[in-house]
C-alpha cells in the first residue's frame, strides 16, 4: 500500500505559504498566488506599480498589487483592512477574470465590505488586485492586510493509493 | 490653421435655423439625413432627441442602455480624417446614474483610428464610473501611449457639482504627445489634467458620442437610465470656450 498525504496542497501552492505577505512580484506576468483560507497577507501599494491603468472603463491610475488563483469550486470572501497610508481614500479589492486593462471587474471589496468570490468557472485563472478606491485620489495608496475566508481552489486534504 | 471640423450641438445644427426660437423643432433622429451625425448605433440601447437642451439650447441627446446582455447607444461623426491634433467638447448629464460604483462604467466619448495600433483603436476615450461606495462619479480618460503600461496613458477626474458637466479633450500626436482634459474648467491655460506620452502611432478618424462599452455591472444596475449630451463641438486645434 502506498499512501501519499498532501495536507494543505492547494492549487497554486507553488511559491507559497512561506512568503505570504512578501511582495516579490506584483504584476500580471508574475502575480502572487493567493490561497484558500489564507490570512496575514500584507503589502504596500505605495511600493507597487500600476500594471493595470484601467479596469475596463473604470480608471485605475492608483497602484495595485496583483494576486491570482485558479478557481475550483470557489466559495469565499476576501477581506481587506488598512494598516497605514490611504490618505483621503480607502483600500480596495477587485476580482478580475483576466489581467488586462480591458477587463471589467467582477466584484470589489473594501474595509467592512468583504469581496464575495463565488460562481466562478472551474479551472479558470482569476486575479485579485489590491489597490485604492478608483474614485479617490489618483495617487491613493497605502499598506494593507488581506484575509481569505473560504475556498478559492479546492485544497487536497488527503490522497491515498491502496 | 484654425480649422473647425464640426459643431454638432443639436440646438445649432439639428434645428435648421430655429435655434432660440420658441417654435424650434428638434430632429426626430440625431443621425443623417434629419440629424447632424454621420450615423448611429442603438443595439441594445435607445437614443432620443428631447427638449429643452442645456445652457439655453433647444434640444439634447438622451442615451440609455436597455439590454442587460449588451448595449450601445451612440452617434458617430466621420468628419475627422487622419487628424494629428483633435479637440472635442461636449456637455454631459450623468445625474440619473444613481449609485454608480466601481463595477459600473460606460464610455461617453471616444476618438478613434481606423487602423488600430498596438491593438488599440481608441485614440483617446472618456468613460464615467463610480467610487466604491457609489456616492461619487469620476471620468476615466485613457489614450494610446506606446511604451506606457498596457500602452495606455490614463487618469481619473472627479465630477463635482450638478450636471451638466462640460468636458473638453485635446489630443496631440507625437513621440512626445499630449492629452489635455478640461472638466468644468473654461481656462485654456490650466487643463484639469495633462497626460504626456508617445501617441505617435495613432490618429483620429472618427468620433463616437453616447453610451458604449458598458460594463456588466453597469448593465445590471443602470439599465434604462438616461445620460444626456449636448453641444458637441470638435476642432483640430483651437480651444473651445465653455458655453
Amino acid at each position: 500500500m502506498k499512501k501519499l498525504q498532501k495536507p494543505l496542497l492547494a492549487l497554486g501552492l507553488v511559491c507559497g505559504l512561506g512568503v505570504a505577505g512578501q511582495v516579490f512580484a506584483q504584476d500580471c506576468a508574475t502575480p502572487i498566488a493567493i490561497h484558500s483560507n489564507e490570512t496575514g497577507i500584507t503589502g504596500d501599494t505605495c511600493a507597487a506599480g500600476n500594471p493595470l491603468p484601467t479596469y475596463g472603463g473604470t480608471g485605475s491610475p492608483q497602484n495595485e498589487v496583483v494576486y491570482s488563483f485558479t478557481a475550483q469550486d470557489a466559495n469565499a470572501t476576501i477581506s481587506i483592512a488598512s494598516t497605514g497610508g490611504y490618505a483621503g481614500t480607502t483600500p480596495a479589492l477587485f476580482l478580475l477574470p483576466a489581467c488586462t486593462a480591458a477587463s471589467d471587474p467582477i466584484q470589489f471589496g473594501a474595509p467592512g465590505a468583504d469581496m464575495p468570490v463565488n460562481s466562478l468557472t472551474n479551472g479558470s485563472t482569476y486575479f485579485v488586485t489590491v489597490t485604492a478606491d478608483p474614485g479617490g485620489p489618483n495617487a491613493g495608496c497605502g499598506q494593507y492586510t488581506v484575509a481569505v475566508n473560504g475556498i478559492l481552489p479546492v485544497a487536497l486534504q488527503n490522497f491515498s493509493v491502496e | 490653421m484654425n480649422t473647425k471640423m464640426k459643431v454638432l450641438s443639436l440646438a445649432l445644427v439639428g434645428l435648421c435655423g430655429y435655434a432660440g426660437s420658441a417654435m424650434a423643432v428638434c430632429p426626430t433622429d440625431p443621425a443623417q439625413p434629419t440629424g447632424a451625425w454621420s450615423s448611429k448605433s442603438v443595439l441594445g440601447g435607445s437614443l432620443t432627441v428631447s427638449t429643452p437642451g442645456y445652457e439655453t439650447t433647444e434640444c439634447k441627446l438622451d442615451a440609455a442602455i436597455t439590454s442587460a446582455t449588451f448595449g450601445s447607444a451612440y452617434v458617430r461623426d466621420e468628419s475627422p480624417a487622419s487628424e494629428p491634433h483633435y479637440r472635442a467638447r461636449f456637455l454631459v448629464d450623468t445625474d440619473a446614474l444613481t449609485g454608480l460604483n466601481s463595477l459600473q462604467s460606460v464610455r461617453l466619448l471616444s476618438a478613434n483610428t481606423e487602423t488600430p495600433y498596438l491593438s488599440i483603436g481608441e485614440t483617446v476615450r472618456v468613460s464615467v464610473f463610480g467610487n466604491l461606495a457609489g456616492t461619487a462619479q469620476s471620468l476615466a480618460i485613457a489614450a494610446g501611449c506606446e511604451g506606457a503600461t498596457s500602452n495606455l496613458c490614463s487618469t481619473n477626474v472627479p465630477l463635482t457639482g450638478a450636471s451638466p458637466h462640460v468636458v473638453q479633450i485635446e489630443w496631440i500626436k507625437g513621440t512626445t504627445g499630449t492629452i489635455n482634459v478640461w472638466v468644468d474648467n473654461g481656462v485654456e491655460g490650466t487643463p484639469t489634467a495633462t497626460l504626456p506620452g508617445n501617441t505617435n502611432g495613432w490618429v483620429v478618424d472618427y468620433a463616437v458620442l453616447g453610451l458604449s462599452t458598458s460594463s456588466p455591472g453597469y448593465r445590471a444596475s443602470q439599465l434604462n437610465k438616461v445620460v444626456s449630451f449636448d453641444q458637441f463641438d470638435s476642432r483640430r486645434t483651437t480651444f473651445i470656450p465653455s458655453p
